[in-house]
């Protein structure tokens, strides 16, 4: 008897052990708590193909640089207009004292419904490198990806006709 | 009973099964795998960088002091700390904290604390410290007589009083021990010649003078608005600055003026970059005793790419054919280069998709040709801006690298 009430404690704990498993597998798998999570590549690679055969835009940004502003506030106008804007904001700063800026110029502009990343402290030029080989790191930079997957990179501030003639599909 | 063992044998065995399942879940996903390196990377960042020390710094600015030290200065904390070193950077004194009241200090990117020396025992230090509202901020500026023993109460050097952008400062001190202070200001924006851009605006002072100091001068407006300045004094003592400037549609162009010369800037560069954005890449400016202005840059135009030497000897009216330095390909940005006893050396950095490299390349006629480019130094976590720091008669590169170190090498 002893050992059967082992056994039941022991398929208690296990079902208990296999479901917390589970649990922390699903919160684990849900990156978009934040309002931006980490770039990386394989993550990148996934929104890739995610995005595959629609026409989307990944805009890179800084708390520092006044006309990536002045795009996110373009971003959020067309947001307005459209739910589920096709656009990757990709965030270079990596400092601990931009985290919060960051994270408040993401609400600021409504942008928060978008998928964010943002680069890591020390593999900056890495990531940067990642996202494109020819881009020197001048912000914004724009990437206009098509249906077959190409990127067309932009730098500085996107006229608005252009970012509303690619983003806004109704 | 028999029973019973053979379903716990099979419970083991399930659990077993399923763990290694869970696992190899875990282990087929990079996305969460490479999650959880990151954010261990990044936590391990943040706390292993919580000393005091210049491995910790983001920038590093140094300078040789007149008896030959070599100090290097950066912020942490919202303090400005400082090292010296008495046998060109081999060995270090401890970090001290500049003895001034604890304040905000930008030192990312082109924007951070400078330093600079007069004859004397002077030390002067300049910096920006950020206001309230977002990219606003105030020129700084603490003097110490006694060679860093004390430091004089920060003052701000911008005199407007307004909640605009004053930052990118740089500093020098000429041989009548006179500062001036240069920086991007943000006072004349609404102004139809600013372009979307910043001015630049002029202090000096003169701490062993009683005349009035710091009183605010308007060098020229509708300059980028996020690139670093670059300033020399020419060999009439007047004091000449390379900046990008903005012309017509967003055209971010080099351009030079000598103060008290000429009315009008000189346009250096013509290659074309029409970017209504931040480049984070100005120039640089070395002055030899031939009156040659000796010059780099940085464009991506549709006219020119890369990195770019050219002289002058008409302080930039004309200018030899510019020299493309380094390899566009592999990603040649953030030069720097100076002028000492007619050898021009150019430093910068180029990136190889895992790698920064430290390259130099250095021309002993006067600029008019160079020898081959070289690496000097790699990194592999991160690349501040490098620098040519001129000593007492040899010239040595200051390279920081996030984490791995601070270097100093007499090229």
């Amino acid at each position: 008897m002893k050992r059967l009430m082992s056994v039941k404690t022991l398929l208690l704990t296990s079902a208990l052990l296999i479901g917390a498993f589970f649990m922390s597998g699903l919160a684990q798998s849900e990156p978009l708590s934040k309002d931006s999570v980490e770039f990386n590549k394989v993550r990148f690679e996934q929104v890739k193909q995610e995005k595959l055969a629609q026409k989307w835009l990944v805009l890179l940004w800084s708390v520092d640089c006044p006309p990536c502003m002045k795009e996110l506030a373009l971003v959020q106008k067309l947001q307005q207009k459209q739910k589920n804007l096709a656009v990757v904001m990709i965030n270079t700063d990596t400092e601990e004292s931009s985290e919060q800026e960051r994270d408040d110029i993401i609400k600021h502009f409504n942008l928060v419904s978008l998928k964010s990343f943002h680069f890591t402290q020390g593999q900056e030029a890495q990531q940067r490198y990642q996202v494109d080989p020819q881009w020197f790191g001048e912000l914004p930079r724009s990437y206009f990806i098509d249906e077959q997957g190409k990127f067309h990179g932009k730098s500085g501030l996107i006229a608005e006709e252009l970012l509303t003639q690619w983003l806004l599909t109704l | 009973m028999k029973n019973i063992k053979n379903r716990l044998k099979l419970l083991i065995l399930m659990n077993f099964i399923l763990s290694i399942g869970i696992s190899q879940q875990v282990l087929a996903e990079p996305m969460d795998h490479s999650q959880h390196q990151g954010q261990k990377s990044a936590k391990q960042a943040k706390t292993s960088c919580q000393k005091i020390a210049v491995i910790c710094g983001k920038t590093v600015t140094s300078a040789f002091a007149p008896n030959g030290d070599f100090w290097r200065v950066w912020s942490q904390q919202d303090n400005i700390y400082y090292q010296t070193s008495s046998d060109n950077g081999k060995n270090f004194g401890i970090a001290k904290a500049v003895a001034i009241p604890k304040e905000k200090i930008s030192a990312r990117n082109e924007n951070r604390p400078k330093i600079a020396f007069d004859s004397k025992q002077g030390v002067y230090l300049s910096w920006a410290t950020p206001r309230e509202k977002k990219y606003t901020a105030d020129i700084r500026y603490s003097y110490s007589s006694d060679y860093g023993k004390t430091f004089s109460t920060p003052i701000t050097v911008n005199d407007d009083g307004l909640l605009t952008g004053h930052s990118f400062n740089e500093m020098v001190v000429n041989d009548e021990n006179e500062v001036s202070i240069v920086w991007l200001d943000g006072r004349l924006k609404q102004r139809k010649d600013a372009n979307n851009g910043s001015a630049i605006f002029i202090a000096s002072g003169n701490m062993t003078k009683t005349t009035a100091q710091f009183v605010n001068q308007e060098v020229v407006n509708g300059t980028c608005v996020c690139c670093r300045l670059a300033v020399d004094y020419n060999q009439q003592g007047k004091l000449a600055i390379l900046w990008r400037h903005i012309y017509g549609d967003n055209i971010r162009e080099f351009a030079i003026t000598t103060l008290g010369e000429q009315s009008k800037p000189y346009q250096v560069s013509h290659d074309h970059w029409k970017i209504n954005g931040c480049p984070h890449q100005g120039g640089a400016l070395s002055i030899a005793k031939d009156n040659r202005y000796h010059m780099v840059w940085y464009n991506q135009g549709d006219k020119g790419k890369g990195i770019f030497y050219g002289y002058s000897d008409d302080a930039g009216k004309s200018l030899s054919l510019p020299l493309a330095v380094g390899k566009q390909a592999a990603q040649a940005a953030h030069p720097h280069m100076s002028e000492q006893n007619g050898v021009i050396d150019i430093v910068w950095t180029q990136f190889t998709g895992t790698e920064h490299q430290l390259w130099h390349q250095q021309s002993t006629d006067k600029g008019v040709t160079f020898g081959a480019a070289k690496v000097l130094a790699t990194s592999t976590k991160g690349s501040d801006r490098p620098f040519i720091i001129q000593g007492e008669s040899k010239s040595f590169v200051s390279w920081h690298r996030f984490q791995q170190g601070h270097w100093l090498s007499q090229l």
